[in-house]
């Protein structure tokens, strides 16, 4: 059988808009599957309280402790 | 300096509340009227027929009892006041006229009503809630409260005259004594002054703690006395303070810091004479009882004010007294757990030698004089510090 | 009726309930945690509705942050940067997870929907200050803002609607010691270092190195301090209005304010602050807008007041920390001003009624004893209700800073707002029945008879100079009244003083000695958090 080159390629039939539906809520129910599946794994493994407080805590005490303030009583 | 005549006898007046002069006016029908705080009116408690007692806790060593109601995390004055009163040494009272001046000493007046331990039928307790500012809002607060729970409570439960023509009496011989007093006081402006301010002290002292109509005689023989008394023939201090801060009612430590070598020239402090014993003055068109409440309101050096002209009052008043008195420094002292002059030592030290260039030490102490020796530590270093200004100075010059 | 497909994963997953372990004696809530941190290894399964539950209103939260960083991303960053105290904010998450430990069902719903309100509206505030921050550069609303005591009830100020009260010390310190034990010793120290003494009440002493810290954000035209609730707060204002620096007027309200006389003299004082603030900014004091506010209030007020009701019977879903907090926060801080609460609270009383008409006992009918909670409590231990809970079943019923201000504002006649203005704001935080005279504090019995409480806990806070001189009356006044009494003793922002862990000693020590009751998750009973947020 002849291959059929690139500019050759047969056009797509036209998609229902039923069919445009579903596969944008098919992508967003992905999508949302995808963000609760990241999200919950966040939350579940209690990562952001993790993260803050063996790694963004100690990095921001170490800059606070190093600041100039302007420390006085009046 | 030759002994003055009635330091010993009024030495052994401060040994007890109720004392030799207090017993003999309770004898002769006087009702003895108990304070605390320079927010009640030591004038009010000396109208016909009554006399005022500020309550001191002498010789108190230790507030077992007391430290169980009030925990020891708690004023050891308060505490001692109340050790002292369930012991039965104020039976003598026939009212405590209390103010909310701080928390402690309101729950420590509380008491006296709580567990009754005045043995006297007469004795009841009211406390005034005194406001925070001088203005009108506030001289108004306080005419209200004085007039309710002080001047309307001795006329109704102790048929006191609190009539107009009373206050103008009461006022009058007030002044005579703070006339005496302060004249007395003045002798320590001069370079080598005829008294120390040990003896200041313990005459202040008595002129609070006495009835003032038995009192007076002997100040003013003392006065006399100080008008010809030969001072040291060289000033025997190495320098001159004023004492600032909350309530030292014990002249033991007005000797320990002179036996530091600092003059105590001037006595801003609870019990002491800044304030206490300014002349009332009467306005024309005024009545006897509004000028009083103005002339506490507007004398009063509490910490406890806040708003910032009664806060600047606060320093500007030890300013003058250095200048006035001649004085090299302040002590600026504070009782143990008192929450407002903690803050205001802070505060006033920093504002005195930052602000004003006048040298400050601050400490802290108990009611009972104990750590003497940290204090005379303290006392010794600083009248060093001032001396080797003095030399800077002179140096400079 | 539970969904069948829930039910048997709960049944199947049930092994990592904690409340389940407990049960059983192979755990229990403080399993999950890396030692002394506070920092869980992974969060509570709670069953599959609940724990959905809290992931959803965690995702809120998260969302409300967002928002926070989205309307304001420069001062918010810049803030972090500039801010020890914007660090601490980091740890709400660990925060509001550790003060709903082991709630279940309606208590777990309501408990997060007055969370929420407080999360949606402090991160609001956060947002608006730092967006308004001279330090940080400024905006538009700098010089509409008033810095005020956080201790002054701010609904007077909603006469002038062009204006933004700011409570001043709680970004800084207050809530954010709720929720960071670590950071006020830090604000302390420095107060310290400048001769302060260490007996004065924490609270104050860190509002004061916050000042000397030079952490205050700057806003504003004048300012407003009070005397309220107490001597040290009195006399921290002091020092914050010298380094603040603008033109200040002290609300000083009547301390002993349960005497008919006092209230004419808070209302003139009111009024001062009034006219004082008109003339600092040029704005009229408009009646109608306060009005507005107030009714919301009235609204609160009302709800709250048939709470307490429910409160009073063991039917109630709402007690213990999700009570205390929200409450401390809708008075104090929102005070009517935001129509979020009236909204929210509405809500909740619906559950509490459907919860009471089912007769739903909550946390699992596990309460063993019902104690009102008196006293100034300790703010870096916000959780400590809940411990009781889980671990001795003692269900906080009320706080004592719950029964703040709640009488209702006229909302026609200004003479009268006024004057219940005046009373209402004298009823402030830790000043109700903490401050006023031997009666006020004397209260707690008839509080506790008739909420149906037999347990008190003191809240002793040990540099409160008031409170400790009523010691051994409050305790002989519980000996002499049958109830059970327990001193908690505390430093209230200085977890140096006295650790959890020691607060946590004082309820053991009575309940396994005096009582001789078991722990209902002995996990709970000693355990280190010292190095907790």
């Amino acid at each position: 059988m002849k291959k059929l080159c690139k500019c050759e390629k047969k056009a797509a039939p036209a998609r229902s808009p039923g069919k445009v539906a579903a596969g944008i809520l098919g992508k967003l129910a992905l999508f949302g599957l995808g963000a609760f599946l990241v999200t919950f794994t966040i939350y579940m493994f209690n990562l952001e309280n993790k993260l803050i407080y063996y790694v963004i805590r100690p990095f921001l005490n170490k800059h606070y402790d190093a600041q100039k303030r302007d420390r006085r009583i009046v | 300096m030759k002994d003055l005549k009635h330091l010993i006898y009024f030495q052994n007046l401060l040994q007890e509340s109720h004392n030799e002069l207090v017993s003999r006016a309770v004898g002769e029908g006087k009702l003895a009227l108990g304070y605390n705080c320079y927010y009640i009116p030591e004038v009010l408690l000396n109208l016909p027929g009554c006399f005022s007692s500020r309550l001191r806790a002498p010789r108190c060593q230790s507030a077992d009892v007391a430290t169980y109601y009030m925990t020891n995390r708690n004023c050891p004055y308060v505490r001692s006041i109340l050790e002292r009163a369930i012991e039965g040494g104020y039976n003598y009272l026939s009212a405590l006229f209390g103010a909310e001046g701080c928390a402690a000493m309101e729950r420590m007046e509380e008491h006296f009503f709580l567990l009754k331990p005045v043995k006297n039928d007469k004795f009841f307790v009211t406390i005034i809630d005194p406001p925070m500012k001088e203005d009108k809002t506030s001289l108004d607060y306080y005419k209200q409260q004085l007039r309710l729970k002080v001047v309307d409570a001795m006329h109704e439960k102790l048929g006191v005259d609190t009539s107009e023509e009373a206050m103008r009496q009461a006022i009058a011989e007030f002044n005579e004594l703070c006339d005496v007093v302060t004249e007395i006081g003045n002798f320590r402006k001069l370079e080598n002054p005829p008294i120390t301010g040990y003896e200041f002290h313990v005459i202040q002292l008595v002129s609070q703690v006495c009835p003032h109509y038995l009192i007076l005689p002997y100040l003013k023989e003392t006065l006399e006395e100080l008008r010809t008394r030969e001072s040291e023939p060289v000033f025997p201090f190495r320098a001159r303070v004023v004492v600032a801060g909350s309530e030292i009612d014990d002249p033991e430590f007005t000797k320990l810091l002179e036996m530091c070598g600092a003059m105590a020239v001037a006595d801003r402090y609870c019990f002491g004479s800044f304030p206490s014993r300014e002349r009332i003055e009467i306005a024309e068109g005024e009545s006897a009882f509004d000028a009083i409440c103005r002339h506490y309101l507007h004398w009063n050096q509490c910490a406890r004010f806040m708003a910032g002209d009664k806060i600047d009052q606060r320093h500007t008043e030890v300013k003058r007294l250095v200048d006035e008195f001649r004085a090299d420094g302040v002590i600026y002292e504070s009782m143990k757990f008192c929450e407002f002059w903690s803050y205001e030592k802070v505060l006033a030290s920093h504002v005195l030698t930052n602000e004003m260039g006048v040298p400050c030490c601050t400490i802290e102490k108990e009611y009972a004089l104990g750590s003497v020796g940290q204090l005379r530590t303290r006392f010794q270093a600083f009248v060093e510090s001032l001396e080797i200004k003095k030399i800077q100075a002179k140096e400079a010059e | 009726m539970k969904n069948p497909i829930t039910a048997f994963i709960d049944r199947k997953l049930q092994k990592f309930d904690p409340l389940w372990q407990s049960e059983h004696g192979t755990g229990g809530l403080r399993s999950r945690y890396y030692d002394k941190t506070g920092i869980a290894k992974y969060r509570e399964w709670r069953g599959v509705h609940d724990t959905m539950l809290d992931y959803a209103s965690w995702l809120k939260n998260l969302a409300s942050m967002g928002v926070m960083v989205a309307s304001a991303p420069l001062p918010v960053l810049k803030g972090i940067w500039e801010y020890r105290w914007m660090g601490s904010y980091l740890g709400t998450f660990a925060f509001i997870d550790r003060l709903f430990e082991g709630y279940r069902g309606p208590e777990l719903k309501i408990a997060h929907m007055n969370m929420h309100a407080i999360v949606q509206s402090l991160t609001k505030k956060i947002a608006l200050v730092l967006s308004n921050d001279r330090r940080l550069g400024g905006g538009p609303l700098t010089d509409n803002m008033v810095p005020m005591d956080e201790v002054l009830p701010p609904l007077f100020m909603c006469g002038f609607p062009n204006l933004i009260p700011i409570p001043l010390q709680t970004l800084p310190e207050f809530i954010i010691c709720d929720i960071d034990q670590q950071l006020q010793p830090f604000y302390i120290d420095v107060a310290e270092s400048f001769g302060l003494a260490a007996d004065v009440c924490s609270r104050c002493s860190a509002e004061t190195g916050v000042a000397f810290n030079d952490d205050f954000p700057l806003i504003g035209r004048a300012m407003l301090s009070t005397n309220m609730p107490c001597n040290a707060s009195e006399a921290t204002s002091m020092f914050q209005r010298r380094r603040v620096g603008l033109p200040d007027f002290p609300v000083t309200l009547a301390m002993i304010h349960n005497e008919p006389g006092a209230h004419p003299y808070s209302t003139q004082m009111l009024r001062d602050a009034i006219a004082f603030i008109e003339k600092e900014y040029g704005e009229k004091y408009d009646w109608d807008a306060l009005f507005a506010r107030a009714k919301q209030m009235n609204e609160q007020n009302t709800i709250e007041l048939e709470k307490w009701d429910i409160f009073k019977t063991k039917y109630s879903a709402l007690s213990g920390i999700a009570e205390t907090l929200y409450r401390l926060y809708s008075w104090a801080s929102v005070n009517g001003q935001e129509d979020y609460f009236t909204k929210n609270d509405r809500k909740v009383i619906k559950i509490m009624r459907r919860c009471y008409e089912k007769r739903h006992e909550p946390f699992g009918g596990r309460t063993r004893h019902r104690a009102f909670l008196w006293g100034p409590s300790a703010v870096y231990y916000t959780d400590f209700p809940t411990w009781t809970q889980n671990c001795w079943g003692i269900t906080i019923v009320l706080n004592m800073d719950s029964t703040m201000g709640h009488n209702m504002i006229d909302t026609e006649d200004p003479e009268q707002a006024i004057k219940d203005l005046a009373e209402f704001s004298e009823k402030g935080v830790m000043r109700h029945h903490a401050v006023g005279g031997w009666d006020n504090v004397n209260a707690v019995w008839d509080w506790a008879k008739s909420f149906n409480c037999d347990m008190v806990l003191m809240n002793d806070n040990v540099a409160c100079k008031g409170m400790n001189g009523v010691h051994a009356m409050m305790e002989e006044q519980a000996r002499d009244l049958g109830f059970h009494f327990i001193f908690i003793e505390h430093d209230l922002e200085d977890c140096r003083t006295i650790s959890r862990r020691d607060m946590r000693n004082n309820v053991n020590s009575y309940m396994s000695v005096v009582l001789g009751e078991e722990p209902l998750d002995p996990t709970l009973v000693d355990f280190d958090d010292s190095e907790a947020w």
